[in-house]
Formats: structure tokens, sequence, C-alpha cells
């Protein structure tokens, strides 16, 4: 827990620590991965402990805690589903549970230069291009989509939505690689898509007339437009086929396994649908 | 099974509106013909120059999605993938969307098999709940050289009647870009895997995402330069108004620029970008983002060349002033014509790092979506989880701060020694002439 | 007395500058103590005194780069620090020569002399030029005329800077020390346009320590200690028969 709080004080660390630690990496073993040959076929017995953890007994995720109700800071806690889920995984594999707090863009580069954390929760969606980076575990929730826009706009309605937003005048705010941004591109190829790093700034865009609607997860959608962003109301939402699933580095298969282990059980036991239903509901 | 129990309250009219369309489904005899009728059939971008581009020879997914009528009773579904088009059908995605607001997924049971490009879908049970049908067809490759591609779809009702669904619309493949080729073509050679095996190299400098990013990057390239290019000659002019103002003897003067002066540098320009972004817009004044972006800068900028000046013109020496003075200038030609040319030869070495200052700074506008350098880098970053983008922009930025550094010295080298090199032979000369003089 | 526009300059022997009681401080410091002389046109004066006697301050106060604290300046019948004097106009017609030459370093020797010409007089360019170059040769630099002031040494700087004065056409000319930062050699070639302007009858007030040329080219000298006039009078008599002990301690010294 002490560790917990340390990492709290610290900046966001980013890239340039991310940069830092590959590069210290690099110089330590000579250009190959984590020499986990020598150490791993010394202990064939315990077969769920072949795995290697950042800090021995707990679990670390790297989280961008930007994207409730996922994942966010409430008084310095992590809060949201996947907090919760991660918790909920570490219990399983008698783990403490740890975060580390790292933007969005730079998990995925923090998961496969390692050092970090051991696996990225932080609503990471699968798409061909990650996953030459990262392997990833099965997905624990099927992504929905909304468009909100603001209460006040009559050109963009419920009733209009689908095909409305598909027009070269519309301004669509996104956050840069997230599923929201993919969906509107795949589905509104016509309108301008403006991608901003924070969520909150896309809705803050839209606020202040900036874009002309905003397009993300159904959920974070729904809890920014009971939170700050009132005058703002959904007019279209998709289910769509974006799943969302746990990053681990492909050199710890290991801890893939033992992830999707995990994963099953709280499948089965219908823990995943509670906690769902309790940050979702 | 991931039936998702979340009701929003914003999706009742829309529910009362499906409901009343349900009453009218229910009403109509079950067998209607063309029933099954096409919602959307789109294909995943996934290019790295276009965010809304699918390109040929490059993995993308298939999404169509069609609607169900209550009691329509489909026994078989056949979706023809165009031809040319690769495509996997270990991870198909058949769901039945369901409910008020389409948001209830319930899994559909069925065998698989395929003929050619045609995918078949038979149904354990007739799909007979009103709802949409949705199809995801994964690692699916279009033809490299793109073209409008059509999908088709039939159905086998239980009755044994076979329907087309009429209306899907095509997608719009364009062709591989020379970028995409060369990094794919990179990717099959074996020096790149073994370089990609190095973990740091992988992530830092991966050949196959350095050609792909290079030329979206480029675009952010021109963008900062551009905002940079207008914010700096006119954050100048502001700077020198500024400067004057806080060396006058008029207290009002002083004080403005101070309070200006202070403001500007006692915030984070980030904090600055955000009230002019979101602030201003909210106080009924609109300005497109790249006019609005150069303002801030300059605004920023200004108050830092201001001390850069004021230093500048405090350091030259009280003497020019007087000579000038003495001769019957007013105080704004001799600011105009010796103060100022003498205080910008100074300050040159600190305006060429204010430059660079400002054009690395440029980068905080990526936060309010101005599409700057860094701004197309994260984004192909988030998308990718490669790291390499951002070495791309880290070179664009040195394309500028490296040369600049040069020339400034070059520049500084003129302003010192004049023609000197010209003269050098001379040089000498000038004090033998003063000794000519004075014996006569 | 009016005090519009260029009154005609007086005729020779009467009074171009005429000064009455001046007084100046700086801060709690007393420079100048109640000062009155008159200044006749074509007339060389020159001011000597010990540092810190105030020689500077009153050659300063002449053109009103000093303000004075008290007292009134009469400069061809206009009031030099009345709120209506322009006194961009009053500097036009007083040149001024300084230690330190402060000529102006991003501009060649030809420029120097040109710029205010084209600023203050609104000469047209060419006829700038002309006049720059001919001040130039008066003064012995007409080939160094494309040189900057890091070019030239000191005794050159100087005679720029005085051409640069006379191609304002004035009709006084102040010098202010205007040896006492050059090299002992080349003294002598900014004296010697000194005193070659001088003959040709320009009106001139000197502070310096030269003291040859204020006993060879001076009308009449001023000895001037502790912020007041103490001897004036011509130079045979100030240097051969001071009134005042203090001059003649002070003449002992610098000549002896």
């Amino acid at each position: 827990m002490k560790n917990l709080q340390l990492k709290k004080l610290l900046p966001q660390a980013g890239v340039a620590t991310v940069a830092l630690a590959a590069a210290l990496g690099l110089a330590a073993c000579g250009g190959t991965p984590a020499s986990t040959g020598s150490t791993g076929g010394s202990a064939p017995a315990e077969s769920d402990g072949s795995y290697e953890l950042v800090t021995d007994g707990a679990l670390t995720f790297a989280t961008s805690p930007d994207y409730p109700p996922f994942e966010n800071l409430e008084n310095g806690e992590y809060v949201g589903l996947d907090m919760d889920l991660g918790r909920a995984i570490a219990e399983e594999l008698g783990l403490e549970c740890e975060y580390t707090n790292i933007d969005f863009d730079g998990i995925v580069p923090a998961i496969v230069a390692g050092g970090q954390a051991d696996a990225g929760l932080s609503g990471i969606s699968i798409t061909p291009e990650r996953e030459e980076q990262v392997d990833f575990t099965d997905p624990y929730y099927v992504d929905n989509q909304a468009v909100a826009t603001l209460s006040s706009n009559t050109e963009l309605t419920e009733d209009n939505a689908a095909e409305a937003l598909n027009s070269a005048e519309i301004t669509i705010a996104v956050q840069s690689g997230s599923t929201g941004a993919d969906f509107a591109a795949e589905n509104y190829p016509n309108a301008e898509i403006l991608p901003f790093p924070n969520f909150t700034d896309a809705f803050a865009a839209v606020a202040s007339g900036q874009a002309d609607a905003v397009c993300g997860n159904s959920a974070v959608v729904q809890q920014m437009l009971a939170g700050a962003y009132t005058d703002q109301h959904v007019i279209l939402t998709s289910a769509t086929g974006e799943e969302y699933a746990i990053a681990v580095s492909k050199d710890n298969p290991e801890l893939l396994a033992a992830i999707n282990d995990a994963l099953a059980k709280l499948q089965e036991d219908g823990t995943i649908d509670e906690l769902i239903a309790a940050n979702m509901g | 099974m991931r039936t998702l129990p979340k009701r929003a309250a914003v999706a009742l009219s829309l529910a009362l509106a499906c409901l009343a369309s349900c009453c009218v489904w229910l009403a109509l005899p079950p067998q209607a013909a063309e029933a099954m009728q096409v919602v959307r059939c789109t294909g995943r971008p996934n290019s790295d120059d276009d965010p809304t581009a699918i390109q040929g020879a490059t993995q993308s997914r298939i999404t169509l999605e069609t609607t169900v009528d209550e009691g329509e009773g489909v026994d078989q579904l056949v979706v023809h993938v165009p031809d040319g088009t690769s495509f996997g059908t270990d991870d198909l995605n058949v769901t039945l969307l369901t409910g008020d607001d389409l948001m209830t997924r319930n899994e559909v049971a069925y065998d698989l098999s395929t003929d050619g490009q045609d995918i078949i879908f038979d149904f354990d049970a007739p799909l007979s709940q009103a709802g949409h049908l949705n199809i995801i067809i994964y690692d699916v490759y279009f033809p490299q050289e793109g073209g409008d591609m059509q999908v088709g779809a039939t159905y086998t009702l239980a009755d044994g009647s076979e329907h087309e669904i009429d209306g899907i619309p095509q997608i719009t493949v364009v062709g591989i870009t020379g970028p995409e080729a060369l990094s794919q073509w990179l990717e099959q050679q074996e020096w790149v895997q073994a370089w990609n095996s190095n973990t740091f190299l992988h992530l830092f400098l991966d050949p196959t995402v350095l050609v792909t990013s290079f030329p979206v990057v480029l675009n952010g390239f021109f963008m900062s330069v551009g905002v940079v290019a207008l914010a700096f000659p006119l954050g100048i002019p502001l700077a020198l108004v500024l400067a004057l103002m806080r060396l006058s003897k008029f207290f009002l003067w002083r004080g403005i620029a101070t309070t200006y002066v202070n403001l500007m540098r006692g915030t984070p320009l980030f904090l600055q970008i955000y009230v002019a972004f979101f602030g201003l817009p909210l106080a009924g004044i609109q300005i497109p983002n790249f006019p609005l972006g150069v303002i801030v800068l300059m605004l920023n900028s200004g108050a830092y060349m201001c001390e850069i000046f004021r230093a500048g013109i405090q350091s030259i020496n009280k003497g020019q002033t007087e000579a000038a003075r003495s001769l019957g200038m007013n105080g704004f030609q001799t600011m105009l014509f010796v103060i100022f040319p003498q205080m910008f030869r100074n300050v040159i070495p600190n305006l060429t790092n204010e430059f660079i200052t400002l054009y690395k700074d440029s980068s905080l506008l990526a936060a309010v979506g101005v599409m700057e350098l860094v701004m197309y880098a994260r984004t192909i970053v988030a998308s990718t989880g490669s790291i390499t983008p951002y070495i791309v922009a880290a070179l664009f930025y040195l394309v500028i701060t490296l040369p600049l550094s040069r020339i400034t010295r070059v520049l500084e080298d003129r302003l010192r020694g004049h023609r000197r090199s010209k003269r050098h032979a001379h040089a000498p000369e000038a004090a033998g002439a003063e000794k000519e003089v004075a014996a006569r | 007395m009016s005090k519009t526009t260029t009154p005609a300059p007086p005729s020779e022997g009467e009074p171009i500058i005429k000064v009455f009681d001046l007084h100046k401080s700086f801060g709690e410091t007393k420079v100048l103590n109640g000062i009155s002389l008159d200044i006749r046109k074509g007339e060389v004066v020159v001011v000597l005194g010990p540092s810190g006697s105030g020689k500077s301050t009153l050659l300063r106060c002449l053109n009103r780069l000093e303000q004075p604290t008290s007292g009134k300046i009469i400069f061809e019948g206009q009031d030099i620090c009345a709120a209506k004097t322009d006194v961009n106009d009053v500097r036009k017609r007083m040149g001024m020569v300084f230690q330190q030459f402060n000529l102006f370093p991003h501009l060649d020797a030809v420029h120097n002399v040109m710029l205010a010409q084209e600023k203050v007089l609104k000469r047209p360019r060419a006829e700038a030029r002309r006049i720059a170059l001919k001040e130039l040769e008066r003064v012995g630099l007409a080939e160094r005329s494309d040189y900057y002031p890091d070019e030239l040494s000191g005794g050159q700087q100087q005679r720029v800077a005085i051409a640069r004065a006379l191609s304002m056409e004035p009709h006084v000319m102040l010098f202010d020390e205007a040896t006492s930062a050059l090299d002992p050699e080349l003294v002598r070639g900014v004296l010697d346009v000194m005193r070659e302007l001088a003959q040709g009858g320009m009106t001139m007030v000197v502070v310096t320590h030269e003291m040859s040329f204020a006993r060879d080219v001076a009308d009449r000298v001023i000895f001037m200690e502790g912020g007041v006039v103490v001897e004036d009078g011509a130079p045979e008599q100030l240097f051969e028969h001071p009134k005042s002990e203090r001059t003649r301690a002070f003449i002992g010294q610098v000549t002896g």
C-alpha cells in the first residue's frame, strides 16, 4: 500500500519514463527481452508461480484514470469497472492489486517496454494494430457507443442523427485512439473528426461550439452528461462489436493465461456482471 | 450472455418511437417480403494517413447490420463477401440486438459453412425476434487495388423461400498508399523482423510504423510551422510595444504592461490555451482553431519577448540616446533608428531561444484539438501502441531547431563582423592613417 | 521676446546664449549653484575646472540633456526651458560632441552623419549624403566613409562625431571633454579639427583639460569650481594673472 501511495505522488511519468525504462532495459540485457528462461526452468512444481511481476506479490495495472465509469480517481482512490475488475483478478490470483497512472496512449508502449506495469487495464479495445504490440486477454466488456450534442441543437436530433452526422458540415469530437474515434470514422466518414487527448475536453469542445457532437463509449458519455455537461443529450446509441480486454506483454504468456483463468471464473460466478451492473447502473 | 441491462433516461423518446413501430409490425402478417432490410454495412478504417479511409491489403473488418421482423423466421443467411477479399471465419461475431433501444445483445447460435466468397449461417432456431442482426467479419483484407466493394446477402425463411437483401451500401476501398505498401513489404523482410525482435527498437524505431507515420506527421509539421511562423513575427511588434510601455515614465502604461507580462509569464501556457479555446466561445467570441492558436501563442510569446526587448533596450548605452537626442531626434525616432537596430542585434540569441521554445510549445495546442505535429503522432501512437510516431515527431522538431541554431550563429557573426572580412587587409591602416592626420 | 520659430542668429558680438542664475541638483547633491554668463556669437569659450566642478553639467543644461532645477537659459532669444519650447528644435541648432563619441555602432560613418539630416532636417537622401561626405572631408575622413565605428580608431570616431554634429549646421557647438577618452597620440587630430572650426568662426563652448588649446584658441576662459564660476576672462589674463587663489592653484597643478 505504501507503494501505491508513493506512485500517486509521482507526476504523470508517461512516455519519458517509459523511454528511460526501455533504454535502461536495452542497456541492461543487451537487446534481448527479459531473460525468463533460466529462472523459469528451475521451478516446475508451482505452475501458477511461473509468471514474472514488476513487484513481487502484487499485480500492477497501468491505467489512465480519466474515463469514468471505467476508471477514475475519486478522492485519490481508483474507482470504476476496470478498477474493481483488477482488484477481483488480483484476489483470484492471490496478489495485491496496484495501479499506476499512465496517459492512455502510453499504456500499450509501457506494457511493451515492461518494468512499469504487468498489464494494461484502461478500457482498451482490441485492434489488429495493438495486437501486434501486445497480447490481449479474453474480452470482459463489449462496447456501446453514444453520440451526444447540445440539447439546444435543433440541427442534430434523435430522429435524423444517423444521416445528419455523416455530413461534411459536422464536426465530431472524440478521444484520440478511442473506440469512439473508430466508430465515428467508420460510420460518419464525411464528418470532420476532431480528436482530443483527454475525453473531457471533447465535451468542453461541444459546450464551447468547437464541435457539433461528441462520440464515445456510451457509459462514459452518460456519466459525463450526468455530471458536468447537463446541457447536452444523447441523440444516438449503437451496440458495436468493440471488445475491451486487458493488455499483457507478449513476453509474459503465463500471466496472460492466469488472467484469462481468473476472468473465466469471474465470468462464471457472475462477478463481472455484478461489477458492470454496479458501475454502469 | 453479455446482456447489458442499461436503461438510459435519454433514450426514452427513442424507445417510444420504437414501441410504436413494433405495434405496427405486430399488426402486419409475419411473412412480409423484403422484411430484412439493411441498416448499415461498413468496413473498419485502417489507414494511418486518413482516419476514415479503408484501404486494400490491410486488415479490416466488415460490419453488416440488418433488421429482423417479429415472427419472420429466418432460417439461413448467406453473406457474400466481395470478390477478391479474404476473410477469417474463426472469430465471427453474430449478435441479435433487441430491446426498445436495440442495445440488448443476444448471441445467435448457428452452424457455419463457407462456399467460396459465401459465408453461410444456418441458424439453430429461426430468427423471429424483432431487432437488428449484427454480423461482424474479422480478418478482412480487401483487394490491394481498392474499389467499391459490394457485400451481398440472401436469406431463406422457414418456408424455404429465398430473398435477397437489397440496397446494401457499397464499401469504398482505396488503393493501398505508397507508405503503407512499403510498410507491409518491410514487415516481410527478415532484417526488419530481426530488428523488431529487440523490444526497444520495436517500440521506438519500428521501420514499418516509421514509414507510415512519416507522411501523416508531416501534415502536423506544416501545421506547427504555420502556427509558429505567424505567431512569432506577430508577437514581435506586440513585444516591442509592451517593452516600451514597461520603460515608460507614465505609471499607467507601465502598470498595464507589467500586469500583462506577469500574467502571461506567471501562468501555464496550457491554461491560456484552455481559456482561449473553451472560454472565449462561451463569451460569444467564435474564432476558428488555426487563427486562435496563432493568437494565443502570439500573446504568450509577446510577453516573453517583451522582457527580452526590455533587457535589450536597457543594455544599450545611455550615450546612444543622448547622442541621438542632441541631434534633435525625438524619442520615437531615437527608438526606431538608433535603439531598436542595436537592440535586435543583441537579442538575436534570446529571440532564437524563444522561437525554439514557442515551436516546441505549439505541441500544447494538441490538447484542444489543433491538429499539429504531436497530435498527429499521438493519434497513431494511441491506435498502434508504438512510440515510433513520437520519434518521427522529434525528427520534425530537430529539422527546424538544429539549422536554426546554426543560422543564428552565422547571423550573429555577420552582424558583429559587418563586412570586416572584405576589409581585413586594410584594417591596420586605420591607426596609421590617424597618425598621418595627427602629423599634419 | 518672441518664442516662435528659429530666430535669426544674432550678429557678431551679440550674446547667442544667456544663462541666468542656473541651479542644478541631483537629489540632495547640488552641482550648479547659480551660474550666470553670456556667450557671444563667434566666441570660443573654454570651461576649465577640477572634476566634479559642474562643467559638464553646465554644458548638458545648455541643450537640456539635463533639466535645470532653476534659472533661465536664453538661446537665440528663446527660453529653452519654457514649456512651449520644442527642445528638438533647439537641439538641432546646437551640436554636441561627447567624451565617449557615441557614434551609432550599427551604421557606417557616412550613415552616422546622414541619419539626423534625413530624420530631423528631412533632407533628401542624396543631399544628406553629399553633405555628409563634405563634412567627413572637412574632418579628414572622406576615405573612411563606409567604415563602421568599431573599425575606426578613437580619434577617427570622434572626428566622425564632429562631422555628424556639423552636418546639422548648428549655430553653437558644445564639446564635452572631447579628447579625454583618447590615447595621447590621437588627441592632436581632434584638436586640429576643433581649431579649424574655431578659426572658421563657429561659436563653441568647450569643456576640456587641454590647456594648450585653451591658451591658443579660446577667446575666453571660464574657471569653475564647486558649481560656481570662479573666474571669467581672456586666456592670457587667466593663465598669467589669475585673480583668484583657487584658479592659480588649479592652473599651477595642471600645467606644473
